[in-house]
């Protein structure tokens, strides 16, 4: 499209000048706007990104993540089933990319519906097509996923670097490269779990409400994105649909930012209707939540950062001598099957559930606060480390993640203060910058120039909210993925704002006369005694 | 500038590229087939689909409970020769197929050693066989009489006996009126035409083996409470243990080793329950660490039960064996893992079916086979009192929920007129660490002192710090450094305090220089004017 845009716009020039031959003239123009729109720094990210997935993803080896067992559910949904190769223990350490497709009716009453259904299916057929072997290649889910993925970047690209073609635009296109190219966030892309799927609809959500705001791009087509995405979004899980709500509200209100007509119903429609969504998804979805990740509420939560264990145990009425799990992992402290029996179910896990570690939390600050500081720095991981990348026919040891293009995450993971005070400042330095575009933007009474702060907003919005919920529901353990979004809308808003300050800086630079600094220190010398003269007059 | 921008990009593909982990081998642990075991078991197929799915499981564990090793191979892995490097084989045919191991039927027919042959008859590949004559009958409930104990009503689809007469005191099968051998020898070949992996038929089989092995000593009978843990309910620990010992009934715990947080208030109310346990006749065993929650070094596992076994010991109470699943003899046991200097240990009933490949199995010198209770009503004795079953065994009896059951359990335990042994007064030992335990009918003792096992109530302190205050590395270099620099600075305050005070007179004395002068100047005028006639 834009390509078209680029050669109309060259053509009127081309035909006033040679109307006799304008077909001969076109083809070289059009490969002309073909280079510049490929060199263009958003589309150039673009493609760099793809070939570092096709790399990472697609050629062998292939990485991936291992599987935990907690999508066996979504994928009975779409006809697939594991194949049963690897033992639990070795599923978890090594990537499986060979995965069953029932060749008869799928009569299982287990299967669950997410909005992760519709990729798998379409991933499934598209597998169907090339290949009819039973067999399901995790590779053409990750091709789906990459797509919009890579959708997902160009969006982000074009937010900071609006449009523009400059120096600078190419280097925070190479930094949002480094950090969201990072193989520590792709692997998740070759795999079942949900993140693949929040990976890019949040950074589709947030960066469509900031092109808006920059007008950039049809708001038609943002409009759209940011509705379905959001309703994508809070379709992926129980814990996630409660977001559909706040989002909802927040399209309510987009119906400020333009007077067309329709625009505004699109809004108030869609707004209502991802509101209606979420509240459905909420009750009947089924919750999702396994002993695996209740425990570690409670031992990786609760009792982990408690002054007293067993006090803790009393106010949720479990066995105090439960105690001595404090801090223990679900997978090495009990047998599996003492886990799985009904004493444990009625003795512990039938008394532990979100909504009392929520109320336990809001009561005991001093341990929330402890947790979010735990939290953060577990978050900043982005992989889980029990989780392995590579196939266990590579012959890596299990649970070997690779460390192929994983500078940021090597960064994050060992450099960033990983606490919540960390957060805090971070927070009112963003806040701090951006809000004076939110003000101006009331004052002025244009709503649009506020929406960039709305994006990012929504973004710290979506990460506190599941830095929470990953704290109630799983302890610093997070089997649920939820640190994962913390950890992008962490990334996402230090990317905008990094982008934001190297333009800054650029366009300082770009003030400073530099042929007369130079002039000035070449001159240094010979006004030295000029100079003493002064500072001794001054003095 | 396009180039600039490209080769920019590849820089950085290049730079960020780190060195990717080198892939290490993993061991193919196959079983070392150098020295030769105790006996060697040959099997054809798994037969997973069929009632004979647990029969190899169940000779494992049998063969593992008579304290016998054994190196388990099956027809197609056999390699030609190793059969004539023993002198007893178990032969276990759960399925009709024919052999296709040429190799296999070459040196059985070489063979001159001692076989059991359990299982569909192949003469092809055992001639001996035809000897037996055997009679095929479907659908029958049976019942199986060993060692004055008849263990009624087994459905067997398919059943297979020898038309013999039976000796006296041999295991026989009972169809309604009828009764046939178990097994039968001849020459060196013994046969067990019939044979499913369940309690009942182990049992009988392992009468056979017993015999086979030419163990005659005479087996005893535990009662096991499994899977204790610190969280379970352990006022019903008490209750049970009060209960038993009122009626008489030694009993053993078997205790899960939980490693974590050893020193919590719980653990230590934990530790005292089980000394209470001790004073009531009850023997402490402990489980082996469940392989899915142990990382796959074995020196993880090896520090995981020093630590537990050691800081049991230091609490008072001894645990006398090890509580655990037939898959643990066929895992490599070196000398970093402790399990296997236990001397005894007791072998849950396990359901899994058995792994496959060529394996080899340790045992420990003295192992009982666990039992149901179910199976142990299901037995019944032609006398009042019940005797006992073939080999050693264990009654394994999950801890009751609730007084109802354990009134419930008692009554069939005392109904049965059971004679139970004493798990303390067996022999057991292992030395593990810096300790050593052993036990025998004179009572337990560690490191050669004998130790009492009263119980004695210590009161537990509940004030304990959960939350460690962080450790700081340099810490006492820093603490020497803020005394110094307090002491400094100590010094300089009161250095400047005594210089502003001085310093204070000093200002002062300029002013009263002046006033001295005047008053001097006054003085001398004075004493001018005094002087002054």
């Amino acid at each position: 499209m834009i390509k078209g845009k680029c050669s109309m716009k060259k053509e009127p020039d081309v035909n006033t000048l040679h109307l006799e031959e304008p077909l001969q003239q076109n083809t070289p123009k059009i490969r002309v706007g073909l280079f510049k729109y490929f060199t263009k720094p958003s589309t150039l990210g673009v493609l760099v990104l793809c070939g570092l997935l096709f790399v990472v993803l697609f050629l062998p080896p292939v990485i991936g993540m291992g599987d935990d067992g907690s999508t066996a559910a979504i994928i009975t949904g779409s006809d697939l089933y594991n194949l049963g190769e690897l033992t639990p223990k070795e599923a978890i350490a090594y990537f499986q990319k060979n995965w069953g497709i029932m060749e008869y009716y799928n009569d299982s009453d287990n299967g669950q519906i997410t909005s992760q259904t519709p990729f798998l299916n379409a991933a499934r057929n598209l597998d169907r097509a090339y290949t009819w072997d039973g067999l399901f290649d995790m590779r053409f889910y990750g091709a789906v996923i990459a797509i919009f993925y890579l959708i997902a970047m160009y969006f982000l690209f074009e937010t900071v670097t609006y449009g523009k073609r400059a120096r600078w635009s190419y280097v925070i296109v190479g930094l949002g490269v480094i950090i969201f190219g990072d193989t520590a966030y792709t692997a998740w892309i070759n795999s079942f779990y949900p993140q693949a799927l929040s990976f890019f609809l949040v950074m589709i959500l947030g960066t469509s409400l900031i092109l808006m705001g920059q007008e950039k791009l049809n708001d038609y087509l943002l409009i759209g994105c940011f509705f379905l995405s959001g309703l994508l979004l809070c379709l992926l899980n129980q814990q996630y649909a409660l977001l559909g709500l706040f989002l909802g509200i927040l399209g309510i209100s987009l119906k400020y930012v333009s007077a067309d007509k329709y625009y505004i119903r699109i809004c108030v429609v869609g707004g209502s209707f991802l509101m209606l969504c979420s509240l459905t998804a909420f009750f009947i979805m089924p919750n999702g939540l396994t002993n695996l990740s209740a425990y570690h509420s409670m031992t990786r939560g609760v009792l982990m950062t408690a002054e007293n264990p067993e006090q803790a145990l009393k106010e949720f009425s479990i066995n105090p001598q439960y105690a001595v799990l404090t801090g223990t992992s679900y997978y090495q402290a009990i047998a599996p099957e003492t886990m799985d029996s009904q004493e444990m179910e009625s003795a512990f896990f039938s008394k532990v559930n979100p909504t009392g570690v929520a109320i336990y939390y809001l009561a005991n600050p001093g341990q929330l606060y402890e947790m979010l500081n735990r939290s953060v720095d577990s978050s900043f991981n982005i992989r889980p480390a029990w989780l392995g990348n590579y196939e266990i026919t590579q012959g890596y040891p299990p649970g070997a993640q690779t460390s192929f293009f994983t500078l940021w995450s090597f960064l994050k993971a060992n450099y960033l203060p990983g606490n919540f005070g960390f957060i805090i400042i971070w927070m009112g330095v963003i806040i701090g910058v951006y809000v004076r575009f939110f003000r101006k933007g009331i004052i002025e009474k244009n709503e649009r120039n506020t929406l960039r702060f709305v994006g990012l907003m929504t973004w710290m919005f979506i990460g506190l909210w599941e830095l929470y919920v990953a704290i109630i529901t799983s302890g610093d353990a997070d089997t649920l993925g939820h640190l994962f979004i913390f950890s992008l809308t962490f990334d996402l808003i230090s990317f905008i704002i990094l982008g934001k300050f190297i333009h800054w800086i650029e366009k300082q630079l770009r003030k400073v006369d530099w042929a007369a600094r130079k002039q000035a220190f070449l001159n240094r010398n010979t006004n030295k005694q000029k100079q003493r003269e002064q500072r001794g007059y001054r003095l | 500038m396009k180039r600039c921008i490209m080769i920019f990009f590849t820089l950085i593909l290049v730079i960020v590229q780190m060195p990717m982990i080198t892939a290490t081998e993993v061991k193919n642990q196959e079983a070392s087939t150098s020295s030769p075991r105790d006996v060697l078991v040959i099997y054809d197929q798994l037969a997973v689909d069929t009632v004979y799915r647990n029969n190899l499981s169940a000779v494992e564990t049998l063969l593992s409970a008579l304290s016998q090793t054994a190196e388990i191979v099956s027809m197609d892995d056999y390699r030609g020769g190793r059969l004539l490097a023993y002198q007893k084989v178990i032969v276990l045919k759960n399925t009709q197929n024919t052999i296709n191991n040429p190799a296999l039927i070459a040196d059985c027919q070489n063979y001159s050693g001692a076989m059991v042959y359990i299982g569909f008859a192949a003469p092809e590949l055992v001639p001996g066989l035809v000897v037996f004559p055997v009679n095929r009958q479907l659908g029958r409930t049976v019942s199986l009489n060993l060692n004055g104990l008849a263990m009624n009503s087994i459905w067997v689809d398919e059943l297979r006996v020898i038309d013999a007469v039976s000796d006296s005191g041999e295991v026989t099968v009972g169809v309604g009126t009828a009764s046939y051998p178990f097994a039968k020898t001849s020459g060196k070949l013994t046969y067990v035409p019939t044979f499913i992996g369940d309690p009942e038929f182990s049992l009988a089989l392992g009468e056979v083996l017993k015999g086979w092995f030419g163990r005659i000593n005479s087996a005893h009978m535990t009662l096991l409470i499994p899977d204790i843990y610190p969280f379970s309910d352990l006022n019903m620990v008490i209750r049970t243990a009060d209960t038993f010992y009122a009626n008489g009934i030694p009993f053993a715990l078997g205790v899960v080793p939980i490693d974590d947080n050893m020193d919590y208030p719980a653990m230590a109310r934990f530790y005292q329950v089980l000394r209470y346990v001790q004073s009531r006749n009850g023997t402490i065993l402990i489980h082996r660490p469940s392989p899915a929650t142990v990382s796959d070094s074995s020196s993880v596992l090896s520090e995981k039960m020093y630590a537990v076994i050691a800081k049991l010991v230091e609490n008072g109470v001894y645990p006398l064996g090890l509580v655990t699943d037939d898959s643990l003899f066929f895992d490599a046991v070196d000398a970093v893992n402790p399990l296997n200097l236990f001397s005894s240990g007791i072998i849950l009933p396990d359901t899994s079916i058995a792994a496959v490949g060529p394996k080899a199995s340790w045992a420990l010198s003295s192992v009982s086979l666990g039992v149901t209770l179910e199976t142990v009503i299901n037995s019944s004795s032609q006398n009042r009192n019940f005797g006992n079953y073939p080999i050693n065994t264990t009654i394994v009896m999950e801890l009751p929920e609730n007084q109802e059951v354990l009134t419930a359990q008692l009554n069939t335990l005392n109904q049965k007129w059971l004679s139970l042994s004493n798990y303390q007064q067996l022999d057991n030992q292992w030395t593990i660490g810096q300790n050593t335990v052993v036990s025998s009918p004179a009572g337990i003792r560690v490191n050669g002192l004998p130790v009492p096992l009263v119980y004695d109530e210590e009161p537990i302190s509940d004030a304990y710090a959960y939350q460690k205050p962080p450790e700081y590395s340099l810490e006492k270099i820093f603490t020497a450094g803020n005394a110094f620099l307090l002491t400094v600075v100590g010094i300089i305050i009161v250095v400047f305090i005594i210089i502003v005070l001085f310093s204070r007179r000093v200002y002062l004395n300029k002013f009263r220089k002046v006033v001295d002068q005047d008053n001097q100047s006054v003085k001398e005028k004075d004493t001018k004017e005094d002087k002054a006639p």
